[in-house]
């Protein structure tokens, strides 16, 4: 291998074929390079008259916003293979970077694109990328890579194999639909966003399009579309409560009981909103014995009119079809 | 109902190779490959290759041995144990049910026979001179269905003449199958249950794949108890469904019509519950199924229940078809949380302490 002075247009950037790093540079990077220069040298492969660029994608693209015309390079051997360069640009990030889902799918795909065997993969690569070492998880992250459009906000969205595995069992159409949804969520607001859609197309048994065209949603998902600051929130709150009717509309008319009960001494109310235990609890503050004579009687005023039984009567709800 | 032919490879541990089981297995699977390995490893690499794993370790058998059998049933933390044990001889199950906890349990655990069954004697020796207890209930059909694989390994039947005699234990054999066959050319034993889990012919042609049918099911019981045996049955688990109501009822009538109230040792009622891994897996594997997707939450075990409004409304749905066939004191919850136990015992066991909720603790 040889080190060497490159110069940027050299390089030639549509040939992503090693490319797996989503990261963009940073304003720190930019910065450091507009001072320092790069110190570090990126890794290349020299192709005909161009180099295409093995490692070193983030440090490229902030030279060229420093304004660098020239970056130090190591050219590589010709002789090595793609498959070996490519496990070099590989173990180069592997120690310093937390890959995420969508980098570790464009890596498994990369890698049989340039002739690893499945076995090798599992044997080799899957345990160290955090993954399931099975043939599936190779199947499944493979066709996630085939989405370009998609994996950035995959990448930002930092998803976990589950979220991904459940977004690829959507229509090609409806994924369009659920990314343009999801840009104002955080990466557990993306994933229960999916969960919600996934649940309620599966229970109505409709297309993904009948949910978002219902009266209520419809709105949400337009404002969700134009990026409008709380709505993915709204929205999200409105898929809840159509996936969980019964436990909401309990929750719902708790809220409201709960607003009949006159305490004073700072008093709160607590219960398990998912309903599984069938109790309250009372908490009030007092600095004196009379303080604490007032609050007990008030509980007995409100036990006597009956507004306890009102919520004992929804936490322990019979239901009807 | 699934036969042996769909098993296509067996492995044998070369620890296990001259064991007589081992020799009467292979014998009776003559036309399937089998291949020697020195560990369970061996066999999960090649496991690792199929596109579904979890199919694939169903139709491959490993025969081995085991350290131990005996361990206390896994209950979910924060329900009311049933104080229940099980004796693990096979190791996964070949009906492919989506609803199945073990896809989650197991990873990469190929169908296991433990060949060295005869152990278990002493170690269950030991188990009931070390127990407190004073009735025990043990079973097979906690990580495999107890009769899938008997016709090729009669674990059953050994088991059955194992715990003959034995004062003060129940064993109880779990299935979804009608395999029998070998229980029935065996004495019964007055401390032996034959089970059955029971569901809707709905639930069972789209969710139990591999299983019999309702009818064989039965059917089985019904020759079961005229051999002499005790039955149990399970609605476990019970799916809420658009004509849920109807369809269980017409189960639970089907079955008190058939079975003898002398002849039912207990019903177990436990409605759909699953961890999150477990919904993950199933929605990849069943994706024609929608079971998944009713109005659940997450309880403080991790596992997602219906409401416990609704699962209140099933279980006395049930309940009240048993009570009117003066079996209700037959019934039990499975993996309840002390709030619905509370509630159910208050509707159904009344004067009975909650403190030992289970009639065979009395």
């Amino acid at each position: 291998m040889e080190l060497r002075l490159i110069r940027l247009e050299e390089i030639n950037f549509d040939d992503t074929r090693f490319r797996f790093n989503l990261d963009k540079p940073d304003e720190k990077l930019i910065f450091s390079i507009q001072r320092a220069g790069l110190i570090e040298p990126v890794v290349v492969k020299s192709e005909g008259q161009a180099f295409i660029l093995v490692t070193g994608w983030r440090r490229v693209e902030a030279s060229r916003q420093a304004g660098l015309k020239e970056i130090p390079a190591l050219v590589m051997p010709l002789r090595w293979t793609d498959l070996t360069l490519f496990r070099l640009a590989f173990f180069e990030s592997y120690a310093r970077k937390d890959f995420s889902l969508a980098e570790k799918a464009l890596i498994i795909k990369k890698f049989i694109e340039f002739g690893l065997s499945p076995e090798e993969l599992i044997e080799e690569f899957l345990s160290r990328l955090e993954l399931p070492p099975e043939r599936q998880t190779i199947d499944l992250l493979t066709q996630l890579a085939s989405l370009d459009w998609a994996l950035p906000s995959i990448h930002c969205g930092r998803w976990k194999l589950s979220t991904a595995r459940l977004f690829l069992s959507f229509f090609p159409e409806e994924r369009r639909a659920i990314i343009g949804l999801g840009e104002t969520l955080n990466h557990n607001q993306q994933a229960e966003l999916i969960e919600l859609l996934y649940t309620l197309k599966k229970r109505q048994k409709v297309g993904l399009e009948t949910i978002l065209a219902v009266e209520e949603i419809k709105p949400l998902v337009e404002a969700a579309r134009d990026r409008q600051p709380r709505a993915g929130l709204e929205l999200l709150t409105a898929l809840r409560k159509r996936a969980f009717p019964l436990v909401t509309e309990i929750n719902r008319e708790m809220q409201g009981a709960l607003r009949q009960i006159n305490l004073s001494g700072n008093s709160h109310f607590d219960y398990d909103h998912s309903l599984e235990k069938g109790s309250i609890s009372i908490s009030f503050e007092a600095r004196t014995t009379e303080e604490i004579e007032l609050v007990v009687e008030q509980l007995k005023q409100n036990v006597k009119e009956g507004k306890f039984d009102v919520l004992f009567g929804l936490l322990n709800k019979k239901i009807d079809e | 109902m699934r036969q042996n032919n769909w098993i296509k490879k067996i492995y044998v541990n070369r620890q296990v190779e001259n064991s007589p089981l081992v020799e009467r297995i292979t014998d009776r699977l003559k036309a399937i490959p089998h291949q020697l390995v020195d560990c369970l490893e061996e066999v999960q690499a090649e496991l690792r290759l199929a596109a579904d794993p979890i199919a694939e370790s169903k139709r491959v058998l490993f025969l081995t041995r085991e350290k131990a059998f005996i361990r206390p049933c896994p209950c979910s933390p924060g329900a009311v144990p049933c104080g229940y044990w099980t004796v693990d001889l096979n190791l996964n199950c070949p009906l492919d049910c989506s609803y199945c906890i073990l896809q989650a349990y197991f990873n990469l655990q190929p169908l296991t026979i433990a060949v060295n069954q005869e152990e278990l004697q002493s170690e269950l020796d030991a188990f009931l001179a070390g127990t407190r207890s004073k009735v025990l209930r043990i079973g097979t059909g906690e990580l495999g269905d107890s009769l899938a694989l008997e016709a090729i390994s009669h674990q059953a039947s050994f088991l059955t003449d194992l715990f003959r005699k034995k004062k003060g234990v129940w064993l109880e054999l779990k299935t979804k199958t009608a395999a029998i066959n070998s229980l029935l050319a065996v004495p019964a034993s007055e401390n032996v249950v034959l089970a059955w889990s029971l569901n809707t012919e709905r639930i069972i042609k789209m969710e139990e794949i591999g299983s019999a049918s309702l009818e064989e099911r039965l059917r089985s019981a019904e020759k079961a108890v005229e051999h002499g045996f005790m039955v149990a049955f399970h609605f476990d688990p019970i799916v809420y469904y658009s004509g849920w109501e109807k369809e269980y009822g017409e189960v639970c009538e089907s079955l008190l019509k058939k079975i003898p109230l002398a002849a039912l040792a207990w019903v177990s009622l436990g409605t759909l519950r699953f961890p999150g891994k477990l919904r993950e897996i199933a929605r990849q594997r069943f994706p024609h199924s929608s079971i998944y997707e009713e109005e659940m939450v997450r309880g403080r075990d991790g596992k997602f229940r219906y409401p416990r409004p609704l699962r209140m409304r099933i279980y006395q749905t049930l309940a009240e078809i048993f009570k009117a066939h003066n079996s209700g004191d037959k019934l039990y919850l499975c993996m309840e949380s002390p709030a619905v136990w509370e509630d159910f015992s208050r509707q159904n066991k009344k004067g009975k302490q909650f403190a030992s909720p289970f009639f065979w603790h009395e």
